[in-house]
């Protein structure tokens, strides 16, 4: 009888091991090719799923706690909702904190990933090695060269080049205290 | 007993076995871009030296630049965030605790840095575009990364308005504004508000709220006398804030009444405000090398017969009524920012875009001659002089700043 329960607890193994294999892929799958008409040449695709951005929004849920509406049908997003900051300071580049995005160790926007969410930097530890917080974003720390309207002279704020376009966001992103002139490259 | 301890953790590994998923991530990237349908390009038939927006971009797909990008799974859960480049690419890491079943990329009407969002005029919620769903795949890397290929929203016969809207508020900002150190440093989080057509006559600038209003879809497709014309407003006031008199309509000499056309005459305070708000976009349309600048208010090109910026009419050769053209305006400050010499008279001075917004900057403060809020009355109770605050004024808030002397071209192009 022992061996029946075994036997039947192995087999149960097996079969939700199979069915979980099944609705996943293993993480060494390669990458698929992407879907679109051709690999070269015009391979613009035109989405006829990709709405007319007058009616455009996620759907309610999308974001968590946020302010989503939904008249008639459509969907909106909510209104960004920003993290205050001191008024003293370079009031550009504010985190909107009307949704959250989950993560593990690692965020985009040069967001820091804190308690499992990603969101503005209050210290230099929520950042990566090689980082520092100023401004709620992790900057290499090589690019800091203030990370307070303090650090800068009087009618100047320090301020953030922008995000760049790699994953983390922050390839190019320094720190500089603001001129009247021109801008800094 | 056995029996049982075996049956119960048999149990429980079957109850729980199935929920035991992996936690996922990946790299995607892809390309954004929209059917662009913005008038007022430079045409293959002109010399386009120096023009930002050659006829080439015009009607068929153009990136969407430096825009918000999400990845997103199919209940519409932030998975990973990163932004566009000039060329539309995008590469986005994405985290999920279990394996989404399927995603999908958005793209938020609002520029990397936030520098500006669009949002419906109605409800103040920020316009998005999404693509299609496709499989999200676990394990791709940074050097291999998941490619979803590239994504046009519109077309020829049904653009889509909030992109080009998004496009045109980004070409001026980066040809133009964010030459300004000082617009870098306090131009931020400006809402564009898409589509209002009953606050303003036609489109607004606002900065005192801190907003823009575009009155109409098909106004997202006349940039240069749109959008990119109220973000020179705009501009002008970060510059430094002023109360607006906005004196419209020259007694006895009003063509288009409330509102204003380039060569309707008007008081000063306003033919200057519209003539270097016009100034800012067609600098962000050309370089200062450009021979021929055009502006005008079309979807399609500007014609130079009319809309030729670089025209002047010349020392002396004033008509009645010009200095009271926004477009006189509009010639002054570009034969200053201009690096072509006019044939008609010395015209050797070429400054910075970041000239203009430090002039204003330095206004004195106070309501007299000269001064930045000069066509009001002393206790600000009532406009006392609509003509204050004029290319005039300007002429000398720039000799005081700079020490330059811009007389040939104020009196050359009649604004003064």
């Amino acid at each position: 009888m022992r061996r029946l329960w075994v036997a039947a607890g192995l087999g149960a193994l097996v079969l939700v091991g199979a069915v979980t294999y099944l609705r996943s892929e293993p993480p060494t799958s390669p990458p698929r090719p992407p879907d679109r008409a051709t690999a070269t040449g015009n391979t613009e695709k035109v989405l006829p799923v990709a709405p007319s951005a007058e009616l455009t929004a996620p759907r309610r849920g999308f974001i968590r706690g946020g302010e989503g509406v939904e008249e008639s049908g459509r969907h909106r997003a909510p209104q960004p909702r920003y993290r205050p900051r001191d008024p003293r300071e370079w009031q550009g580049m504010l985190v909107d904190v009307s949704y959250q995005v989950v993560c593990k160790d690692f965020c985009g926007l040069a967001l820091a990933c804190v308690a499992g969410v990603c969101g503005a930097c209050t210290s230099d530890t929520d950042c990566g090695r090689h980082e520092s917080c100023v401004l709620d974003h992790c900057l290499d720390t090589s690019r800091v060269s203030c990370r307070s309207y303090r650090d800068c002279g009087s009618g100047s704020v320090c301020m953030l080049s922008g995000l760049s376009p790699d994953p983390r966001g922050n390839a190019e992103l320094r720190s500089f205290c603001s001129s009247e002139g021109a801008a800094s490259p | 007993m056995k029996r049982a301890y075996l049956s119960l953790t048999l149990l429980v590994l079957l109850v729980l076995l199935p929920c035991t998923a992996f936690a996922a991530s990946g790299y995607v990237s892809g390309t954004l871009k929209f059917w662009n349908k913005q008038g007022n390009y430079c045409p293959n038939t002109r010399n386009c030296t120096g023009a930002t927006y050659p006829q080439s971009q015009y009607d068929n797909a153009q990136p969407v630049k430096e825009v918000q990008v999400q990845v997103l799974d199919n209940t519409w859960a932030v998975l990973g965030e990163g932004t566009s480049d000039t060329s539309g690419n995008f590469k986005i890491y994405w985290y999920r605790s279990t394996l989404p079943p399927s995603g999908m990329i958005l793209w938020k009407a609002r520029q990397k840095d936030s520098r500006w969002q669009i949002v419906s005029a109605s409800t103040g919620g920020i316009y998005v575009n999404w693509t299609g769903t496709f499989t999200l795949i676990n394990g791709t890397t940074y050097s291999n990364p998941q490619n979803v290929g590239t994504f046009v929203w519109g077309s020829s016969a049904s653009p889509n308005h909030v992109a080009n809207l998004y496009d045109g508020a980004w070409r001026q900002w980066n040809y133009a504004l964010s030459g300004s150190g000082h617009l870098s440093a306090n131009m931020t989080n400006v809402t564009i508000r898409a589509f209002d057509n009953t606050t303003c006559p036609s489109s607004c600038s606002r900065g005192w709220f801190n907003d823009i209003l575009i009155d109409s879809p098909q106004a997202a497709l006349t940039p240069q006398g749109r959008i990119m014309h109220e973000m020179g407003h705009f501009a002008v006031y970060v510059a430094k804030p002023y109360n607006p008199a906005m004196g419209y309509d020259y007694p006895n000499q009003c063509r288009y009444c409330g509102t204003w056309g380039p060569t309707t005459q008007e008081w000063q305070s306003a033919a200057f405000e519209e003539g270097i708000a016009s100034f800012f976009a067609t600098a962000a349309m050309y370089s200062a090398a450009n021979p021929n600048p055009t502006d005008c208010l079309s979807a399609g090109y500007c014609e130079l017969w009319w809309n030729n910026i670089e025209t002047s009419t010349g020392w002396g050769s004033c008509s009645a009524g010009e200095d009271r053209w926004p477009l006189s305006h509009e010639r002054y400050l570009w034969d200053v920012y201009d690096s072509v010499v006019d044939g008609n008279y010395s015209d050797t001075i070429s400054v910075p875009f970041w000239y203009f917004i430090s002039s204003l900057l330095n206004y004195p403060t106070g309501t007299n001659d000269q001064q930045h809020d000069e066509p009001w009355n002393a206790s600000y109770s009532a406009i006392d002089d609509y003509d204050g605050r004029s290319s005039g004024d300007f002429y000398y808030n720039f000799y005081g700043r700079f020490g330059i002397d811009t007389a040939y071209q104020v009196v050359s192009n009649c604004p003064w």
